[in-house]
């Protein structure tokens, strides 16, 4: 925390990247329209001492944009010893980072979600599978942009399977075998972004010709989704269970046997898919409430004016909270 | 370094456009072979290039 000659608390805001995307140029904007120069963090020049803070010089509240999971989470986890703010929290980060925290968590909170189990071994492996049932799905438990999904259609592509597991080098994360059914739906799923427990934007992602899977990354399209009750009620309850502060993008499938389930929460959201099919500035709107959290906290924004008393400052504050997004 | 509209991929010798509102950070790609480069430095209106961190199994959401 940094603290001007008359002890008066200035929050500078860090945006932490490996790649610089277009998500992280359009926050970058929308600090930049209300005022506040927000630094764009290279993490892959960062060298951190254990157990000395001041070894690193980084705002004290910071929107944690790696696209590499295992170094957004272990930087995160580093700056937080710091005394940093980071957002997402490391917390949350390695829950929605790790497929088998997120349905723990969320069965835990009594959110609807796909059958699914676990076994920790090739010998049990099948017994996962066949303990769902066919059709289902076998996901690594950390992994992204649908990369090693498989859908399993009878026991003899289940024992295939599990056999090139065996032969894989790799992560010791390959002796985790975690299963999901095959849910029954559209060949859509539902994207919702939310923010400390706010709907900002929800669309429907079709996959693309010839596939099943909806990742915007993989060529799938976007639409507006407009929410039933129970479908907001539902959205909610998952941004409350993972994180009541955090960015959010919660994964939902329409299950023609079982209605809404939700399958993912991702704590590094991509939304330029989503944009295309969202009003208002997405961007604009994690801003706003990564603006409002840290107005609640008592810490101000350094905002690029020039030199101010306190008052004035929070006077500022105020009214770019009250700004309405594009 | 290079102007900040174009310059030679580092690559393949092909033309690799830049953005005006390009920052240091971003990622720009060869349309010719494909190869991605990061900005490593923008200075007085030149761009100097580094070759991409590689695509890992963990990125993503």
């Amino acid at each position: 925390m940094e603290e001007d000659e008359s002890g008066v608390n200035h929050t500078r805001v860090g945006i932490l990247f490996d790649r610089l995307r277009w998500e992280e140029k359009e926050i970058s904007h929308e600090f930049r329209k209300r005022g506040i120069v927000a630094e764009l963090i290279d993490s892959k020049n960062i060298v951190a001492e254990i157990g000395r803070p001041k070894s690193l010089s980084l705002p004290s509240l910071i929107l944690q944009r790696c696209l590499s999971f295992h170094r957004g989470f272990n930087l995160a986890a580093t700056l937080e010893a710091f005394g940093t703010r980071v957002v997402n929290s490391s917390s949350v980060l390695e829950i929605c980072g790790n497929k088998l925290l997120t349905s723990q968590l969320l069965a835990k909170n009594g959110i609807p979600t796909p059958k699914t189990a676990v076994s920790f071994s090739l010998e049990s492996a099948l017994k996962a599978i066949e303990s769902v049932g066919y059709p289902c799905v076998m996901k690594p438990i950390i992994g992204s942009w649908g990369r090693q999904v498989v859908p399993i259609r009878d026991r003899e592509t289940a024992e295939a399977l599990i056999e090139m597991r065996d032969q894989q080098a790799g992560d010791s994360t390959n002796s985790i075998f975690y299963v999901q059914e095959l849910v029954d739906r559209p060949p859509r799923d539902i994207r919702c972004i939310t923010a400390a427990g706010e709907i900002i934007a929800s669309v429907y992602r079709y996959a693309p010709p010839m596939s099943w899977k909806t990742n915007v990354a993989l060529g799938g399209r976007t639409e507006h989704c407009s929410l039933s009750r129970e479908l907001e009620e539902i959205v909610i309850k998952t941004s409350q269970a993972i994180s009541k502060d955090g960015i959010l993008g919660i994964d939902i499938m329409e299950s023609k046997s079982s209605g809404y389930v939700v399958h993912e929460v991702n704590g590094t959201v991509e939304f330029r898919g989503a944009q295309q099919a969202t009003e208002k500035s997405i961007a604009g709107l994690i801003v706003q409430s990564i603006l409002a959290k840290a107005s609640d906290s008592g810490s101000e924004m350094k905002d690029g004016l020039e030199e101010e008393d306190a008052e004035r400052r929070k006077d500022v504050l105020s009214a770019m909270q009250q700004t309405s997004t594009p | 370094m290079a102007s900040a509209n174009a310059t030679k991929c580092p690559e393949c010798g092909g033309v690799l456009k830049i953005q005006e509102d390009v920052v240091v950070g971003e990622i720009v790609s060869c349309s010719d072979c494909g190869s991605d480069f990061e900005v490593a430095s923008l200075e007085n209106g030149s761009v100097s290039l580094k070759v991409a961190e590689a695509v890992k199994e963990d990125w993503g959401e």
